[in-house]
């Protein structure tokens, strides 16, 4: 009840509502003559009804910046301030539709807590100041050029060159624009010689670059969002689709009512699960088990679809007589060296061929490697079509997966033994020619110490099935971040240059041009092509300074030495390696493993710039963050110099971000930001410009990088670089004349070309004509491929491998499921797609054996996935994995119970550990921490939980963070809902409310042990204005041995009533 | 039952409210009350006490008077 003094009433007296009653009613005025539906229903309450969006002066469209669904949004303005953001009806990917997250947009833009100035927090100091973005930019540029000179290295104590500095690193870039990606990648790799640049796509979807990609040949989704209305039957798993890709859901839920049978695989009953047909549950980090008994079942029961797997996939090739499985090596593969915790993969090459990896590290540590892969020009690989040979692909599967049976998953997963065929015979019978079913999966299948393989299995089950490359078939990615897939495609991550291409490393024999394009240029399929696409990115960063004296470049790029992803920056942070940090559109104290440790490592570093909308976990971890709350240090003992920079988002900036299914679509700016708020584009630009001018007199060779980076992009009024002039050197351009390329088969490799990413070649193609920007859907007539609405890489293609929907001879599978084809008479592939293959060869084009052919002349008519070497889809893996060609069960690191298929081999033998003092790990099964724990996102709230959590109707709904209980559990423990708890690991401690539900479930294990599963959204931290305590500090920094991305969905827990103990806090 | 708060949004006879402790309230405006939904269109920023209560079924409480306080 309020005591606040009274104030003016806003009331109308009787007669003035009588009057107001009898000039509103219809009625009279109808007897009168007026027209019912006008004139007659007027009032005066809806005369004075104006459209909400009348008084706009500016429209734009946008893109969400929430998720990668790649919303179209209109932002409208009046007067330069935004007024609205609704769906774009035009939009073929959601149809005028927003999710709670994209809804809240303008809540967004409008938040009372973004920020408008650049603040500055001096070492030891207890509160910002207020600074001016020149002042800022131009410390920063000093702290950078200052941390740079004080450890950049050209060369180790061998001679071995380096070019680079381990001081200074980088996070963020998933959130961003692909421009902004470029320009990071461009100046802190190209320039700087950075090493540690880093984005979300490590911790959110990095395990699917492998995962895909050792199968298919590309580690990205293999067919469009909308095509899932085409399914028919669609398998979510390791995703809560419906809450977390709402609008994707949408087509799912389009299947369903056309009959699809819609199957939810998790360990939570969640609103997914109340939309399938079936829901089976699963404990956390056992879906290999599961899908394994999924492929036993198939291979069994002869339910995969022969015609497609059998010429389309590497079913019926030969492996070594070297190779052992798991089955055969107690949970090993061969060539396990207990030493060194890694496999040499020389035992899983195929019988009397070496086969280099598909993946942007295509060499492979074997011996005499590049001369082995050459035996690939003299004949197809070893093979028996009658699927007899005891080490035929099939019948290694066979073996590999016998051990998968019912009993078994049940065993391991704890989902009914009887429930799980039903998963199998539902796909099966939705598969063929005249079906096809697809996979949607997100980070429930990443966060893993054996996520890459979990994608994988998919991938087999999948090419078994010949669901891939065909109309509603496929896998579906569901990425997190808005542009997180175009932050892997133009790479902001350590290993990576822009199109997949990996960044040089110090111990490969990458020291010159001609070494490095020889270790990784293969000699056939499409990778063939490598050094045209090398060449180019060379020119595009280093321009005239490219001449073949400095291999083009490759003499001034920095060489990467080991692992320098997210996990190990956090530990090379912590001590004390890392001085300087960027973050830019990230909250690694909210999302990063061991956040107390990543919070030891901010407080290790010299100094730290954070670019945002809103203060963040990460720029106040000195402040609130658990070091200062758990009394072990004080912010006077913290010596970073952080800068907290206000940051535009979509529709305060222009630019591209690129969705789910490597769909790019151009953003516009409508307003500028609030005060000081810049685009990261702007940073990067004035940041590069500030480098170059205090390195211009340099003659030292550690400088030359800088000095030869291109950087010459037109600004506008406000010195913002024209995003457009950055995605034209995205396209490329032929040097001589400057005239934009019309897409990467015009690149070459003698210089004579300039492009930053070959994969998005074509999307700028000539000038006036970016086709990020187009704006036309499909009417309702169809095709439904959408090919002028936005741009898709590669070559504006939709479903990847669509090759794959024709069979061998080029004719449909059937008509229904008609999608790209071969016209004889033409001579070419037709489509309602771009045919992603070349669109005149032949279906029974034979290569030519004798003249040894390289590249795509040793590529036959009908093998669709001709990334890989050997032009067919790869069910067993010989090179690009580093934990095995097969996937194969192996318990999360931290687990409740013991490997039931090989007790002793408990996880991943070849995960990444980083056990010390600071990161200690809980051995398996240890009873001290008895319970399983998973982490998972809410509809309302975005990752590391800036973007929503200072936007009021998003806090509203989802306001505190929580831990969802299993009833069961909560009645042992005495534990109500809105009790407060404390979830307890090796770690830490953390206290949070209690959810108690019976989403969540105890599972039956092996031996009959029963575990309880918890679950616990990880989006909470103490900025904002929805606050929980961080799920991160549980989490443990252990790594998939492909991507050292961490294992974040499955570990172990204790749970407790109560609340933490705290130190006393100082009264002053 | 009264509350006090700045008004963030109207459409038409709805209106929603955040109140000093950042707590945001929805309202119908009553047909009873002694104002029509067009006057609310000026309150969007502005400072208010409603004057309301609960109904059945409904989250939203039924406004019943408006005092604006700046």
């Amino acid at each position: 009840m309020s005591k606040a003094p009274r104030g003016r009433p806003i009331r109308r007296g009787l007669a003035d509502r009588a009057a107001g009653f009898l000039a509103d009613w219809s009625v009279p005025r109808q007897l009168r003559g007026a027209p019912e539906k006008t004139e007659a229903a007027e009032s005066a309450a809806s005369r004075g009804l104006r459209p909400r969006l009348e008084t706009a002066d500016r429209v734009g469209t946008s893109i969400c910046p929430y998720c990668a669904v790649g919303c179209a949004q209109l932002v409208y303005a009046k007067q330069g301030r935004p007024i609205a953001v609704e769906g774009d009806p035009r939009s073929p990917v959601n149809q005028g539709t927003l999710c709670p997250k994209g809804a809240a947009t303008f809540g967004l833009m409008a938040s009372p807590q973004r920020l408008d100035r650049c603040l500055h927090r001096a070492p030891g100091a207890r509160e910002w100041r207020e600074v001016g973005l020149d002042w800022a930019m131009d410390r920063i540029a000093e702290l950078a050029k200052r941390t740079r000179d004080e450890t950049f290295i050209n060369h180790l104590p061998d001679g071995t060159r380096v070019n680079h500095t381990l001081g200074i690193a980088s996070m963020g870039g998933a959130t961003l624009d692909n421009e902004e990606n470029y320009l990071i990648k461009k100046l802190f790799s190209g320039a700087l010689g950075m090493v540690f640049v880093e984005n979300q796509a490590r911790v959110c979807h990095n395990n699917s670059v492998p995962g895909l990609g050792a199968t298919y040949g590309r580690g990205a989704s293999t067919m469009p969002q909308w095509d899932l209305a085409n399914s028919d039957a669609v398998l979510v798993m390791g995703s809560n689709m419906a809450e977390n890709h709402p609008i994707a859901f949408r087509f799912v839920m389009q299947a369903k009512l056309r009959g699809a049978t819609v199957m939810h695989v998790d360990p939570r009953f969640t609103r997914t699960s109340a939309l399938a047909d079936i829901h089976a549950p699963i404990r956390a980090g056992t879906d290999i088990a599961f899908l394994g008994g999924i492929i036993r079942h198939l291979l069994e029961n002869d339910l995969w679809f022969r015609d497609y797997a059998l010429p389309y996939t590497n079913l019926s090739t030969i492996v070594g007589p070297d190779y052992k499985g798991p089955e055969e090596l107690h949970g090993y593969f061969s060539g396990w060296n207990d030493e060194g915790r890694r496999y040499n993969v020389e035992s899983w090459q195929y019988d009397g061929v070496v086969v280099p990896s598909s993946l942007a590290e295509g060499y492979v540590e074997i011996e005499g490697f590049a001369e082995a892969t050459q035996r690939l020009h003299e004949g197809p690989t070893p093979k028996d079509p009658t699927l007899q040979h005891p080490r035929c692909v099939y019948q290694i599967l066979k073996r590999h997966y016998a051990r998968y049976t019912p009993e078994m998953v049940e065993s391991v997963t704890g989902c009914p033994r009887d429930l799980f065929p039903k998963v199998a015979d539902a796909l099966a019978r939705a598969s063929g020619r005249e079906k096809t079913a697809a996979i949607c999966y997100a980070v429930g299948w990443n966060h893993h110490t054996k996520g890459a393989q979990i994608i994988r299995a998919a991938g087999i089950i999948q090419a078994l099935l010949g669901n891939t490359g065909r109309p509603g078939g496929g896998i579906l990615a569901l990425r997190g971040h808005t542009s997180i897939q175009g932050s892997t495609d133009i790479a902001t991550l350590y290993d990576l240059l822009p199109g997949y291409m990996p960044q040089p490393h110090a111990f490969r024999p990458h020291a010159t041009l001609a070494d490095y394009l020889k270790a990784e240029t293969n000699p056939t399929g499409w990778w063939h092509h490598f050094p045209k696409y090398y060449v180019s990115l060379l020119k595009a960063w280093y321009g005239e300074a490219a001449t073949p004296e400095n291999g083009m470049g490759h003499d001034l790029m920095a060489r990467v030495t080991g692992d320098h992803s997210q996990l190990p920056l956090t530990v090379a942070m912590e001590r004390g390696v890392i001085r300087g940090l960027f973050v830019m559109g990230q909250n690694p104290v909210v999302g990063g493993s061991n956040s107390k440790l990543v919070q030891r490592g901010l407080a290790r570093l010299e100094w730290m710039v954070v670019r945002d909308v809103a203060e963040t976990d990460t720029a106040t971890f000195w402040r609130d963050g658990h070091l200062v709350r758990d009394g072990e240090m004080r912010p006077e003992d913290i010596g970073t110099e952080v800068f907290l920079m206000p940051a535009s988002l979509s529709g305060e900036k222009a630019g591209s971000f690129t969705n789910i299914h490597r769909l790019v679509q151009w953003h516009d700016k409508v307003v500028d930001g609030p005060g000081d708020s810049r685009s990261e584009l702007w940073f990067i630009h004035h940041l590069a410009r500030r480098m170059k001018a205090l390195h211009a007199g340099s003659t030292r060779p550690q400088d030359a990088a800088i000095r030869a980076i291109t950087w010459d992009y037109p600004e506008d009024e406000q010195g913002e670089p024209d995003p457009e002039a950055v995605l034209r050197e995205i396209n490329g351009r032929t040097v001589a004349n400057g005239k934009l390329v019309p897409g990467f088969a015009a690149l070459k490799d003698d210089g004579s070309t300039a492009c930053g990413c070959w994969i998005y070649s074509g999307v700028f193609p000539e000038e006036g004509r970016n086709r990020t920007r187009s704006r036309v859907p499909d009417g309702a007539q169809g095709p439904g491929t959408h090919l002028d609405w936005g741009f898709a890489w590669p070559d504006n293609r939709r479903t990847l491998y669509n090759r794959a929907s024709a069979d061998p001879a080029g004719v449909p599978w059937s008509e229904g499921k008609r999608l790209a084809w071969w016209d004889e008479q033409a001579g070419e592939w037709r489509s309602h797609d771009r045919v992603d293959f070349p669109t005149d060869k032949r279906p029974d084009f034979e290569p030519d054996w004798e003249s040894k052919p390289a590249g795509m002349d040793a590529i036959r008519g009908d093998q669709p996935f001709f990334m890989i070497p050997d032009g067919v889809a790869g069910l067993f893996v010989p090179s690009g994995l580093k934990d095995g060609p097969l996937p194969e069960h192996y318990e999360p690191t931290e687990t409740p119970v013991r490997n039931a298929l090989h007790p002793g081999v408990e996880g991943n033998p070849a995960a990444k550990r980083w056990a010390y003092d600071a990161n200690p790990l809980a051995a398996p099964a240890d009873p001290r921490w008895p319970h399983a724990l998973t982490t998972f996102r809410l509809t309302e709230h975005h990752s590391g939980g800036t973007p929503t959590r200072i936007v009021p109707s998003t806090s509203e709904l989802q306001p505190e963070g929580f831990v969802e209980i299993p009833t069961e559990l909560a009645r042992t423990l005495g534990i109500a809902s809105t009790d407060w708890v404390v979830l307890s690991t090796p770690r830490g401690e953390i206290e949070t409310r209690a959810l108690v539900t019976d989403r969540l479930r105890a599972f039956t294990l092996d031996g009959g042990r029963v575990v309880h599963q918890i679950g616990m959204p990880w989006h909470y931290g103490w900025s904002g204005i929805a606050t929980g305590d961080i799920a991160n500090v549980l989490t443990a920094v252990v790594g998939d041995p492909n991507t050292g991305m961490h294992e974040n969905k499955a570990l172990v827990c204790a749970l407790r009533p109560g609340r933490l103990a705290r130190p006393l806090q100082e009264v002053g | 039952m009264d509350t006090i708060g700045v008004v963030l949004l109207v459409q038409e006879g709805r209106l929603r409210l955040l109140d000093a402790e950042g707590r945001g309230h929805v309202f119908l405006l009553s047909p009873s009350a002694p104002l029509e939904a067009q006057e609310l269109a000026a309150l969007p920023g502005r400072r208010v006490r409603l004057s309301h209560h609960a109904a059945p079924r409904l989250m939203a409480g039924i406004v019943t008077a408006i005092e604006v306080l700046a």
